[in-house]
């Protein structure tokens, strides 16, 4: 058949053509054996599909979508081209002001071995006072995005988790892990590339998580 | 400001947590049919579904407001499903689900001999779809099944219209013969 009729009976097929166009190609239906059986055969084909009903999407997939929407906009957290102008000048404020802080660097010595603080920087929070910021700005500032964040995304895995241990969902549950670990990593890599150094950050997250039960140990060359 | 699609867009790249909720509440049972249409397993559809929607977030700031969100949306839908198709194939073979119990209308009128004939021709021309050329069977889905426009199909997969409709064409009349094949009664 020529690929103008088949183009025809598609439209007919599936309501494309005006009013005219419709009559005439009945037409030619009707004076054609072949058309006629063709575009037949192929009616009954697509009545066949009317037996399909749309699928219903499961009651608890909602729920499961939301969670990974959270999971996945930890991305978006740390995208630059997402934060507003002001939100980009006091960001590369905080992070000036950091590169000043690791520069005079103090090394904290807890159980876990050498660990990066700010020294006696963050210790007396108020070096940078007279630039108008201070260390537990910065803090706050990186909180904001790491700490916060981090949290508000376990509950959300762990809700999930829960859900697929409750359906003994082995191997959705690795294939969430493994999607939750990169995301974590990429957002990792992505924070150290913009704060300067993984180290440094690093030790940012080190000082936020152990500020308690920590010794610190004066270096004055830095890392 | 009326949230249609490409307002919550703009509005999920300003970090709008909501606004993606809302568009997946929106598309996610269309998206999910159209998953299930390639996989023909409803747990790997799912699986599929979560994982358009996480790169359709990813890729939302790819994205140009030039076309319509909706045959963007398609178009990352049906990569994704195709690479999520053969990434399965890498690992392991998806079993079909007995799909004809759920995807059945069920009609309390019928006989069971009426029934089992149902079943038995939803499961030739599934079988019959799943044979099918991919591009054939993407526009087939697609016009089918999504219910797009010859235009949105041609955007979405950058193929001219002329093309959508005689692969379209041609998709039914593989399945006119696949079934006839398949299916006892020689013609349905």
């Amino acid at each position: 058949m020529k690929k103008a009729y088949k183009e025809k009976i598609i439209d007919y097929l599936y309501g494309e053509m005006t009013k005219t166009e419709k009559k005439e190609f009945e037409k030619e239906i009707k004076n054609s054996d072949v058309l006629e059986h063709k575009v037949e055969e192929l009616k009954n084909l697509r009545f066949f599909f009317n037996e399909f009903k749309d699928f219903e999407a499961p009651d608890f997939y909602l729920d499961r979508a939301a969670i990974y929407n959270n999971i996945s906009s930890q991305d978006s957290g740390f995208s630059l081209r997402r934060i507003p102008l002001l939100g980009k000048a006091a960001i590369v404020l905080v992070a000036f002001f950091l590169v000043l802080s690791v520069l005079r660097t103090t090394v904290v010595l807890n159980d876990d071995g050498f660990k990066i603080s700010f020294g006696s920087s963050i210790a007396d929070a108020g070096g940078e006072k007279a630039a108008g910021i201070n260390n537990q700005m910065i803090i706050d500032e990186i909180k904001k995005y790491i700490d916060d964040k981090d949290n508000s995304q376990r509950m959300h895995v762990g809700k999930l988790v829960d859900e697929l241990d409750k359906r003994n969902d082995v191997r959705r549950r690795m294939e969430l892990q493994a999607i939750y670990k990169d995301i974590e990593s990429l957002k990792i890599n992505t924070q150290a590339r913009f704060l300067g150094t993984e180290v440094t950050l690093n030790g940012i997250i080190n000082y936020i998580y152990k500020q308690d039960n920590i010794k610190t140990v004066q270096n004055a060359g830095g890392i | 400001m009326t949230y249609n699609d490409e307002n919550l867009c703009r509005s999920i790249c300003k970090g709008n947590r909501y606004a993606f909720e809302v568009l997946i509440q929106r598309w996610e049972k269309p998206i999910f049919n159209l998953a299930y249409r390639y996989l023909l397993n409803r747990e790997a559809a799912e699986d599929c579904t979560q994982e358009i929607f996480i790169k359709l977030f990813n890729k939302l700031q790819k994205f140009n407001y030039d076309s319509s969100f909706k045959t963007w949306l398609y178009r990352v839908a049906t990569n994704t499903v195709i690479d999520y198709q053969r990434k399965q194939l890498r690992y392991r073979e998806v079993s079909t689900d007995d799909f004809v119990m759920e995807g059945l209308r069920t009609d309390s009128e019928e006989s069971v001999e009426d029934k089992m004939e149902n079943i038995n021709r939803i499961n030739a021309v599934q079988s019959a779809i799943k044979k099918l050329p991919k591009i054939q069977k993407h526009v087939l889905i697609l016009k089918e099944f999504s219910g797009m426009t010859f235009d949105e199909i041609s955007e979405s997969t950058g193929i001219p219209i002329s093309t959508v409709k005689s692969r379209l064409y041609t998709a039914l009349e593989n399945l006119k013969k696949e079934i006839s094949r398949q299916y006892q009664g020689g013609e349905i």
